[in-house]
């Protein structure tokens, strides 16, 4: 198997910010925005910002900020690498390990120098993560994605005027709102679809964070080629797609073409093949409906890792790292040549129930390794588990040191000398990692691209620049160039407060 | 030896010398009971029967499927399976290996040299399914824990419910089982069956799974001992309009350490299930129940048990990773890629020597550790083409294609495009089936 290939092909390149230029976001708790310039924080704390049409620096309080999206959620300069590590608390720290000795593992971080963390506040050591190269990591913007729905395929255009009577704006359809590093689905009606038509090669994972508030009905399409049936024309009259109930899964093949479609409910799910054949016929394949059981509850947040593979017909999916369920699609004797349905590259996700609000977020597509689940899914409680970076291989056992570019790992079978370079993942066994604390009321969250995510309480710093005392890690200095958002009160809670008005 | 229906124009049949069984020819209804003596590399397929004066020599294509029920006498059971680099799979008791040559000890074939280039993957250890059950074997069996055997009959291996009818038996299912049985219907089958149950009784809640099948779809559940209402596990869309021939083969394999249910329809895989409610049950009972409207019947037979460890499946199934690298799969599911440099014999079994790209000394791994072995592909190489029109199984899921064998004093003897000359045991070969090309012999068409 090929090793990870450097991260910067795979990603979309940063645009370039001219330094004057730097159009960064401001949110409040209560709903209201800003736009302007962030200046950085001092003792408080208290947050500066800068707007062209304010005479000076403003302060806020930053108990009353939600986030500061930075960059427009286009970094200066995208992190060029993948490593990290993930601690106890969820931080994900980018950098390059460099050693680990006397419990504390060392790492050389792009934006905050050298770290010193103790192994027990890891839970998980990622030198080549995610089982493949990037396609997708966001949402940190609107671009690329489209809000549609049978009616409009390319999309529904720019949203209704405000000034407009309510009348005129009672027939518009429903769309996902963008703010800050996530999309929301706040409307009445379900049935408009929040697609990107494209992120998804051969082998495929795609991971996303959701979260819901009352029901939860969302089919996530994938695979899928977005191909349009034909509308049959009624005599003279210009012919018009059919209209849809939220569920009604003949909408599927309209929106979403040739693809695989997974309906996720409180209670149960169910994966779908939808079709549009040669003549643009649309159809729905009930017979490989599988409902499965599924407890999610009316209202909370779980990470969804659905794993697809054209290749073996081979769908997996994944609900907090935990296995649900798997499908057998294609033949696996015959690449490339079997019964996968799922054409095309793109995936989406449609709200299928009235008044099912819904928030996606921390959306990262990669090529899939095709690490079986057995391995990929597990943790144990008293040994390490490492996973090879080709995909395949993976051993259980001790991690005893890192030094050099090499992982001593002792295993029952005896002694292994493992290339960080050749890794990907090391779990840690649960029972040596710290139970995670919770976090301080005026921490602030900051995220980077692709992958970093670092809490801790804001000491003081300028625009470009954040000093945090971390709790694992100390005092730090966090250079801003890579980060994409300043979260404040970031909640480990379940259920987040999450303003539907935002 | 007695001959079925013979559909076949014109042909007259020599006396049989030895009985085979069923043989299946091109043509809706077919069919000859007779011995066949020999397939030869052209296709032709020498045909021996009490009806002709001379043996029939049908040209390739004309046998489509020879079923044989001669029983291989003292067999006993294979501990490991090697599929070659054509896709065929030999069962095996004892694999050794030196150099590039695998030393194997097969029940089918006796000792036999394989080239390691042959080779694709080796599975160790006792085949995942370990038969614990067969039957039903009688009435009896399935209704002394108090099931009134009103309306079932038993006849040839089948219950047959004429009516409303219950029957259960403590099957002593292992942790982790495979439960496989053969239902047919004569107009709607309306059929329920708990598994993992831990009584005879049916109106207790307890912890059990219930799988249903009637006009409406097929659905599985977890039943609970906590009183509540059954909680879907799988609901299918698998209407009895879907089998014209009124038949199902069910398969249902339950992983109780892992709680996860695998389903298995005509032998196509249905889905993989997760039981959402902990603990799982524990019992070891199978109940069917039939609700069968007067005049009707429904039957069940072929109802086997097997244990199940779901291991070797998943490790076959894995990706084989760099085509150009050996694997080893261990037991605790660990994972090396490298070199198999030697399976040797050991105080215990074999050992088997692996190096790793990662160690500088080779890995020993006893072969009870050791689940299973993807062999590299020599560089360049490419998959080996299917030449050989006709396929032979075996015991224990054994199939070998071969270009031509004959038939002899119960032995077969065979070339195999890989293995070369072969030679199976007596009542080795369970059944020959063409797979060749019947466009191109239909051209060349009929019957000597």
């Amino acid at each position: 198997m090929t090793r990870l290939r450097p991260l910067l092909l795979a990603l979309p390149l940063a645009t370039a910010h001219a330094a004057e230029t730097r159009h960064d976001l401001l949110r409040f708790t209560n709903g209201d925005q800003l736009h302007g310039t962030y200046l950085g924080i001092k003792p408080g704390p208290v947050m500066s910002w800068m707007r062209e049409d304010v005479g000076g620096p403003v302060e806020f309080k930053t108990t009353q900020l939600r986030h500061v999206v930075l960059h427009g959620g286009r970094p200066d300069k995208v992190l060029p690498l993948l490593s990290h590590v993930s601690l106890a608390n969820g931080d994900r720290i980018p950098g390059t390990i460099t050693g680990l000795a006397d419990d504390t593992l060392t790492l050389d971080s792009p934006f905050a120098g050298s770290l010193r963390i103790p192994c027990r506040q890891i839970s998980m050591i990622s030198p080549n993560p995610l089982g493949g190269r990037v396609f997708y990591h966001g949402p940190f913007s609107e671009d690329e994605w489209i809000n549609v729905d049978p009616a409009h395929p390319d999309g529904l255009g720019p949203a209704a005027d405000d000034d407009k009577e309510d009348a005129e704006n009672e027939d518009e359809a429903g769309r996902w709102e963008f703010s800050g590093s996530s999309w929301y689905w706040r409307e009445k009606s379900g049935g408009t679809a929040l697609i990107r038509k494209d992120g998804m090669p051969d082998r495929a994972m795609l991971r996303f964070e959701l979260a819901w508030k009352s029901r939860m009905a969302l089919a996530i399409g994938f695979h899928a080629d977005f191909k349009r049936p034909v509308l049959e024309a009624d005599g003279d009259e210009k012919p018009e797609p059919p209209r849809f109930s939220p569920g009604d899964t003949s909408a599927l093949p309209w929106i979403f073409g040739n693809a695989y479609v997974l309906q996720l409910n409180s209670n149960y799910l169910r994966l779908t093949r939808s079709f549009v054949d040669e003549d643009g016929r649309p159809s729905v394949d009930p017979n490989r409906s599988n409902l499965n059981q599924l407890r999610l509850g009316d209202s909370g947040k779980v990470v969804v890792e659905l794993r697809a593979s054209r290749d073996s017909g081979r769908i997996s999916l994944f609900v907090d790292d935990e296995f649900v369920a798997q499908w057998s699609e294609g033949d696996e004797f015959a690449p490339g040549e079997g019964k996968y349905v799922g054409k095309g590259a793109g995936f989406g996700f449609l709200p299928q129930m009235d008044d099912c609000p819904v928030r996606i977020s921390d959306i990262i597509t990669t090529e899939w390794n095709g690490m079986p689940d057995s391995a990929r899914s597990m943790q144990l409680e008293d040994q390490d588990i490492v996973l090879m970076a080709n995909g395949t291989d993976r051993f259980a056992g001790r991690v005893e040191g890192i030094d050099g570019g090499l992982i001593d790992f002792e295993t029952k079978h005896g002694s292994f000398r493992l290339p960080v370079e050749e890794v990907a993942e090391i779990r840690l066994a649960s029972n040596d990692v710290a139970e995670p604390s919770e976090a301080p009321a005026d921490a602030v969250l900051v995220r980077y691209s692709p992958i970093g995510a670092i809490s801790g309480l804001p000491v003081g710093g300028d625009g470009d620049t954040l000093r945090l005392s971390h709790p694992v890690a100390g005092e730090i200095d966090l250079s801003l160039e890579s980060a994409v958002m300043l979260e404040f009160h970031p909640s480990n809670r379940i259920i987040d407060d999450w303003d539907a008005d935002f | 030896m007695r001959i079925s229906n013979i559909a076949i124009l014109g042909i007259l049949l020599p006396a049989l010398p030895a009985p085979a069984d069923d043989i299946l020819l091109s043509g809706a209804g077919n069919r000859l009971t007779g011995e066949v003596r020999s397939i030869e590399p052209s296709g032709i397929v020498e045909l021996a029967s009490p009806l002709t004066t001379e043996p029939l020599r049908l040209t390739g294509g004309s046998v489509r499927k020879v079923t044989f029920t001669a029983a291989a006498p003292g067999r006993s059971t294979p501990e490991g399976s090697l599929e070659l680099s054509n896709g065929d799979r030999l069962p095996v008791r004892q694999v050794r290996m030196s150099g590039d040559v695998l030393q194997v000890d097969s029940p089918d074939l006796g000792k036999i040299d394989i080239p390691r280039d042959a080779a694709h993957t080796l599975q160790v250890g006792i085949e995942g399914l370990n038969k614990v059950y067969q039957g039903p074997k009688s009435l009896r069996e399935w209704t002394s824990g108090g099931d009134d055997p009103k309306n079932w009959l038993f006849r040839d291996g089948t219950l047959r419910a004429e009516g409303t009818a219950r029957a259960s038996a403590g099957l002593d299912l292992p942790r982790s089982f495979v439960l496989k049985f053969t239902l047919s219907w004569d107009n709607l089958p309306n059929v329920r069956v708990w598994f993992a149950d831990s009584e005879n009784s049916v109106e207790e809640a307890r912890d059990r799974y219930l799988l249903q099948f009637n006009r409406a779809g097929m659905e599985l559940k977890r039943e609970s001992s906590e009183g509540r209402h059954p909680v879907p596990i799988a609901v299918l869309n698998r209407t009895p309009d879907l089998y014209p021939d009124r038949r199902l083969e069910v398969e249902i394999a339950v992983d109780r350490n892992t709680s996860r249910i695998h389903l298995f329809l005509n032998g196509e895989p249905e889905g993989t299930f997760e039981d959402p409610v902990t603990p799982v049950p524990a019992g070891g009972v199978v109940r069917f129940e039939c609700n069968t409207s007067r005049g009707q019947t429904q039957e069940i037979h072929r109802i086997e048990v097997y244990q199940f460890d779901d291991s070797r499946r998943r490790h076959h199934s894995e990706d084989r990773g760099d085509p150009e690298t050996d694997s080893l799969i261990s037991r605790d599911d660990d994972r090396w890629g490298g070199r198999l440099m030697e399976i040797a014999s050991g105080p215990g079994g074999a050992v088997f020597r692996f190096k790793s790209d990662f160690q500088e000394k080779p890995l020993e791994l006893p072969e009870e550790e050791v689940s299973t072995i993807f062999f590299a592909r020599k560089e360049g190489e490419k998959p080996a083409e299917e030449a050989s029109p006709f396929v032979l199984k075996l015991r224990d899921n054994g199939s070998l294609r071969v270009k031509s064998c004959r038939f002899a004093e119960g032995r077969v003897d065979a070339e195999h495009p890989l293995l070369g000359p072969i030679r199976f045991a007596g009542g080795a070969v369970t059944e020959m089936e063409w797979v060749g090309d019947s466009e191109r012999d239909e051209k060349e068409g009929g019957s000597e």
